[in-house]
């Protein structure tokens, strides 16, 4: 189908709508605003040349968003206090209207809500707040005074004579995110979704330079004259030269020093600036490094912090505390703050992260470029809260917060990634976010324990099933204290294998004591076994009612007999002057089973869980050790 | 590691079951050797080791 083609009103080149609703569009020759009204084409003005773009997208660009084929066709660029960013109009096969956010390569796709009904006046907003949209319930992360800073290609209203404009972002938990847009009254509200580079599949991308995908520019510092080379140029705020440290705003037609080089410590990135590597199957390169820290308890711990680009996943950024680094990226959901066992937690798709710590981070230090105006001493209030390997952070400022998401990663997997020769720092002690090396121990031990522990309970009652408790002896006997001799010897009996004899001695001994002398001789060889028992009841009452102490029966257990035949000489004992007569009987058993062996397996069975336990619980201890919630 | 507590717990329900089976225990008793086979006819010529315990007996 043939686009409409009209001439310019201002140079009459031809001027082609890409869009049948486009109101305004800008001469590609002369680089006039033209808009239309009804049929008729008037130049307003012209626009201004737009600053150096890093981003892949560009007018006639094409995607998908779910599902749905849509051509970029046009693009307003907003700047603000802490960068820029472009809105790409988007139209979609079915001549609708949409808009692809790309602020630091962070996208979202939104459309204008039609009749979004009572919107809230711009001076009631505050940051925080909730709004019901429809289904979608969104918190106020941000409210931006933005200004406008150029435009190119066609969009469906007038935007050549805007000037500042007040925007409030809105996010959900759930990655959907709101634009109250008061540049016109009513104001306008936009809903979307975020999403990604890859998921845009987009076509017909601006070119891509060698190398990683970073266009560069440059300038000389303006303290001291050092090449300064520039990555992500549309993107940085701030620049700190590497080598006197300047902090300058590339921004700025003449270089404006936002802050001199000072005395101040300097501090050397462990990985050069303009390092190359690939995390998660993505080339970055390293365009920021700054050292912060934050003071606790009178002590200062400081880390490093790494700023990564990549053209079309955006930034990235790798700290580095003691040997224990983190890969981090910025946040599109928002985190849903909750408590979990009595504690401030944070909940982030589904997964319930731990308060850990909440301290203000000061800048002590920078090099490179940052997407945001950066100055040494700059502070932020910061809350970790960690479910490792993964560890959610709150970053506030004044005018916003913004959550990211680290990811505990190895050094060496760090070193390895960017090619660093040698072996990175050890790390030292436990981190906020490390993930424990014996998580999953505990459980895994204590079921296997009680697997175990069951085994040998079912081999105990088999064996006491199977045992079989022979009778071999038994005989009835009494004896006077005051006898002088009292000693006697058993008939013979047959221990039909080795095992084990328990010997039974019934007696009728009340407030009295016996005393036996034993030995197991063994008829045949002489071999014989000596030992002695005490039999002694006694009872009564007192004040504090009835007691006794003792028994009546003793039964005594010989380790391991062996096969023979065997009698058993029998010496008793009792008080000797006024001793009643005393009647017992003895019976010998042999292959008596017992839990002695089965109770001491499962002691030596719960060492091993019980050592891993003690072991996560320490490892775990020394991680909160260094947070809010220390005991 | 694991593989090891599995096969260290297997064999201790394999060691305490023989040793129960063996009627194994942890205190024996004196052995003394060579007794006469006069005993039999002369119980009261064998000296026991534990007789006369001084043990003093008595109730609560």
């Amino acid at each position: 189908m043939a686009r409409p083609v009209a001439a310019c009103p201002n140079c009459s080149a031809p001027v082609e709508f890409r869009w049948s609703s486009a109101v305004q569009t800008v001469c590609g020759h002369c680089r006039s605003v033209v808009v239309r009204h009804d049929v008729d084409l008037k130049a307003v003005g012209v626009v201004a040349d737009l600053p150096l773009s890093s981003s892949p997208i560009q007018i006639g660009t094409r995607g998908r968003f779910e599902g749905d084929a849509f051509t970029v066709s046009g693009r307003i660029v907003y700047e603000y206090e802490h960068g820029t960013w472009s809105e790409w109009h988007l139209v979609f096969a079915d001549d609708s209207s949409g808009w692809l956010s790309d602020a630091q390569a962070e996208y979202a796709v939104s459309r204008l809500v039609k009749k979004p009904g009572q919107l809230p006046a711009a001076a009631e907003l505050q940051v925080g707040q909730k709004f019901e949209f429809g289904d979608l319930s969104l918190q106020l992360t941000s409210k931006t005074e933005a200004r406008y800073r150029g435009v190119e290609g066609e969009l469906p209203f007038e935007y050549w004579d805007k000037s500042e404009v007040l925007f409030a972002d809105l996010r959900s938990p759930d990655a959907h995110f709101a634009t109250l847009d008061y540049s016109e009254s009513p104001p306008l509200l936009f809903l979307g979704v975020f999403t990604t580079f890859a998921a845009l599949e987009l076509k017909d991308l601006r070119p891509v330079d060698e190398g990683p995908r970073v266009k560069t520019a440059g300038f000389n510092c303006r303290n001291c004259g050092a090449a300064i080379e520039l990555r992500a140029i549309e993107l940085t705020k701030s620049v700190a030269c590497t080598s006197c440290a300047a902090i300058q705003d590339p921004n700025d037609p003449n270089v404006l020093i936002l802050q001199e080089a000072q005395a101040r410590e300097r501090y050397a990135p462990k990985i050069p600036l303009g390092t190359r590597g690939t995390l998660g199957g993505s080339q970055y390169e390293i365009i920021g490094y700054q050292y912060r820290y934050i003071v606790v308890d009178d002590e200062q711990y400081g880390w490093d912090e790494y700023l990564l680009y990549n053209r079309e996943e955006g930034f990235r950024y790798l700290s580095e505390y003691q040997g224990h680094w983190n890969v981090i990226s910025t946040l599109r959901a928002l985190p849903e703050l909750t408590t979990s066992s009595g504690r401030p937690a944070a909940v982030y798709q589904g997964k319930t992260f731990k308060a850990f710590q909440t301290a203000s981070a000061t800048t002590d230090y920078v090099l490179g470029q940052f997407p945001w105006r950066v100055r040494a001493f700059d502070v932020a209030g910061v809350s970790d809260y960690v479910a490792p390997p993964l560890m959610l952070s709150a970053e506030r400022t004044d005018e916003e917060t913004t959550w990211s998401l680290g990811e505990y990663t190895p050094g060496t997997e760090i070193w390895k990634a960017f090619d660093q020769p040698g072996d990175p720092p050890r790390p030292v002690g436990v981190f906020a976010n490390q993930p424990s090396p014996h998580k999953g121990k505990p459980l895994w031990y204590w079921t296997f324990f009680l697997g175990l522990a069951m085994l040998v309970a079912v081999v105990g009652v088999i064996r006491a099933a199977s045992a079989a408790r022979e009778e071999i002896f038994h005989g009835s006997y009494e004896f006077r204290p005051t006898a002088i001799d009292a000693s006697f010897v058993t008939p013979t009996f047959t221990v039909s294998r080795d095992s084990n004899l328990e010997l039974t001695t019934v007696t009728n001994l009340t407030n009295n004591w016996a005393y036996f002398s034993f030995a197991l001789i063994n008829s045949e060889t002489g071999d014989a076994l000596d030992f002695g028992r005490e039999v002694s009841y006694y009872s009564g009452t007192d004040s504090d009612g009835r007691w006794t102490e003792g028994s009546a029966v003793d039964v005594a257990r010989l380790p391991t007999v062996a096969a023979g035949t065997y009698y058993l000489r029998v010496e008793p004992e009792g008080q000797a002057q006024s001793g009643p007569q005393v009647t017992y009987a003895l019976k010998i058993r042999r292959d008596v089973p017992s839990p002695l062996f089965y109770l001491l397996a499962v002691g030596v069975l719960l060492v091993p869980p019980i050592l891993v336990t003690m072991r996560a619980a320490s490892f775990e201890a020394r991680r909160w050790q260094e947070s809010d919630f220390a005991e | 590691m694991r593989l090891l507590y599995l096969i260290f717990g297997l064999m201790l329900a394999a060691g305490a079951s023989y040793a129960d089976y063996r009627g194994m225990g942890f205190l024996r008793p004196t052995e003394l050797k060579n007794v006469p086979k006069s005993i039999r006819d002369n119980p009261g010529a064998y000296r026991s080791l534990y007789r006369g315990s001084s043990r003093s007996f008595g109730g609560k």
